[in-house]
């Protein structure tokens, strides 16, 4: 089967095409060589079948980091027959180099200008005939999260797959190339991200709106969760009385303690809080699409860099306040495995809404009704305390490589772009 | 020439240079902070937080230890020069 690989930087919208041209088949797979896993999905492309595969968002393809490193052996070691190279439109003049970097070696490209819309409504004009012409390279206009262009995208793929490597492009050629292709105005802005920054980091009010926004998000996630995981625990349980106990009631009660209350009780308690971690990541992913994370860790940097951790690590810390599960597997959004093993230390300290009713239970036994609220507060204090030990303690260890330099996503709101 | 985390909140400059091994080079190069762009800080984080920039139309956070390495050459005084 040929494969067809998608390159570009992060939040070019490589994922997002992925899931647009072959619906809801994407799956994760593991590589041989690699150490992570990609997202694939089969693609009929003319009348032949393609695997199509995401592979992470990188910036040079001679870089350092562990995405590079991924990226770069993918391309050696699997030999893809067509890479898809994603481009956001609207930050064209930065994508130039990896662009030289992908046409060198040796496979055919297709360019792929993602959001056009979003260019178009800042007043960048593309001439993608030009740009094509000059570069000598396929090229299509697309919106991928509105899917307009995939038809154009599709016939291109299908050439693609015939065509030949493409000539080296030194980072000149480019350059020169997209001097005639692309028009940038002068000023090109984003007006209503900058208003919406102007409140959300403030720097005073940004920290109360962002603890406002989160105790939302978590109180969202159990007002909706909490019902459902109550069901399926109704569920299992029932599943138990009605079919289990009677089926089982023939063995030894050994037998019977060791398949209902170890193997049963164990799988059908952890299998209950799905629909929680299910809807927490929704949350997030929300979160994470209007771009309000990083400007999280813009305002809570300053304070997490003394424990060795920075903004990023703060946003999954307080994630695990609700539950740690999905705040463990959150920390994949951290590119230095230093910083994501010490967060991942860290993160056990958070006290989870579980322990919290344990902590109610015992207090209310053990302790006065004066006495209560500031036994609970002192064991919240203790927990954060642990949490910024355990770092201190770690971060000799675990050091985190990677210098914190985030991209700020153009628009909080990207539909919202086209009305201003 | 001044390095950019010295830079006020508002002022437009031109990086001249950035003194960084390549790793972080490379980095920057890529979110277009790079010699001879122009660049301008939006706003600075309390408590020495990072700041918060504009590259073209790009705009990038970082901490005032990196920003230290860029250093720029303000707008005003490159249009004030003959």
């Amino acid at each position: 089967m040929k494969k067809i690989v998608l390159i570009g930087m992060p939040n070019t919208g490589k994922s997002t095409l992925l899931n647009r041209l072959t619906g809801a088949h994407a799956k994760v797979g593991n590589w041989p060589g690699l150490t992570v896993s990609l997202l694939s999905a089969r693609l009929l492309v003319g009348d032949q079948m393609a695997q199509l595969i995401d592979l992470p968002g990188i910036y040079d393809l001679n870089g350092y980091s562990d995405d590079e490193q991924v990226v770069t052996t993918y391309l050696q070691t699997q030999k893809p027959d067509l890479i898809l190279f994603m481009m956001n439109a609207s930050q064209v003049d930065r994508q130039l180099n990896l662009l030289s970097q992908v046409t060198s070696q040796g496979i055919p490209v297709v360019m792929v200008m993602n959001m056009a819309d979003e260019a178009s409504a800042l007043g960048i004009t593309i001439k993608p005939e030009v740009l094509s012409q000059n570069l000598g390279l396929p090229m299509c206009l697309l919106s991928a999260k509105y899917g307009q262009g995939t038809a154009q995208l599709q016939k291109l793929m299908r050439e693609g797959l015939k065509a030949q490597a493409p000539q080296a492009l030194t980072p000149s050629k480019v350059e020169q190339a997209f001097q005639t292709g692309v028009m940038v105005p002068a000023q090109a802005s984003h007006q209503l991200t900058e208003r919406i920054d102007k409140v959300l980091l403030h720097p005073w009010l940004g920290l109360p709106i962002f603890f406002a926004m989160m105790l939302l998000l978590f109180e969202g996630v159990f007002a909706i969760g909490k019902p459902l995981q109550d069901g399926m625990s109704w569920l299992f349980a029932s599943l138990r009385t009605e079919a289990l106990e009677p089926l089982l009631s023939g063995l030894p009660a050994m037998a019977q303690g060791l398949l209902l209350d170890g193997l049963y009780n164990g799988i059908s308690t952890v299998a209950s809080f799905v629909p929680l971690i299910i809807l927490f990541f929704l949350f997030l992913g929300i979160v994470e699409d209007t771009g309000y994370l990083s400007r999280a860790a813009f305002l809570m940097d300053a304070l997490m860099s003394k424990f060795g951790m920075d903004g990023r690590s703060f946003v999954m810390l307080l994630m695990g306040f609700g539950c740690n599960v999905p705040a463990l597997l959150g920390t994949r959004v951290i590119r230095s495995k230093g910083l994501r093993y010490l967060t991942m230390l860290t993160i056990p300290f958070s006290l989870c809404s579980a322990r919290l009713q344990v902590f109610v239970l015992f207090i209310a036994a053990m302790f006065t009704t004066e006495q209560a609220p500031w036994v609970l507060f002192s064991l919240y204090l203790v927990s954060i305390l642990m949490a910024m030990l355990t770092s201190v303690i770690f971060k000799k260890q675990y050091v985190n490589v990677d210098a914190f330099v985030l991209e700020i996503p153009p628009t909080v709101c990207r539909p919202c772009v086209k009305w201003c | 020439m001044i390095a950019l985390d010295h830079f006020q909140v508002g002022d437009q400059g031109k990086i001249t240079g950035i003194q960084a091994e390549i790793e972080l080079r490379q980095r920057l190069a890529a979110m277009g902070l790079r010699e001879g762009g122009v660049v301008q800080v939006l706003r600075k984080a309390s408590m020495g937080g990072p700041i918060h920039v504009r590259v073209g139309t790009t705009e990038v956070i970082m901490r005032r230890i990196d920003a230290q390495r860029i250093t720029v050459v303000p707008l005003l005084e490159l249009m004030a020069a003959p």
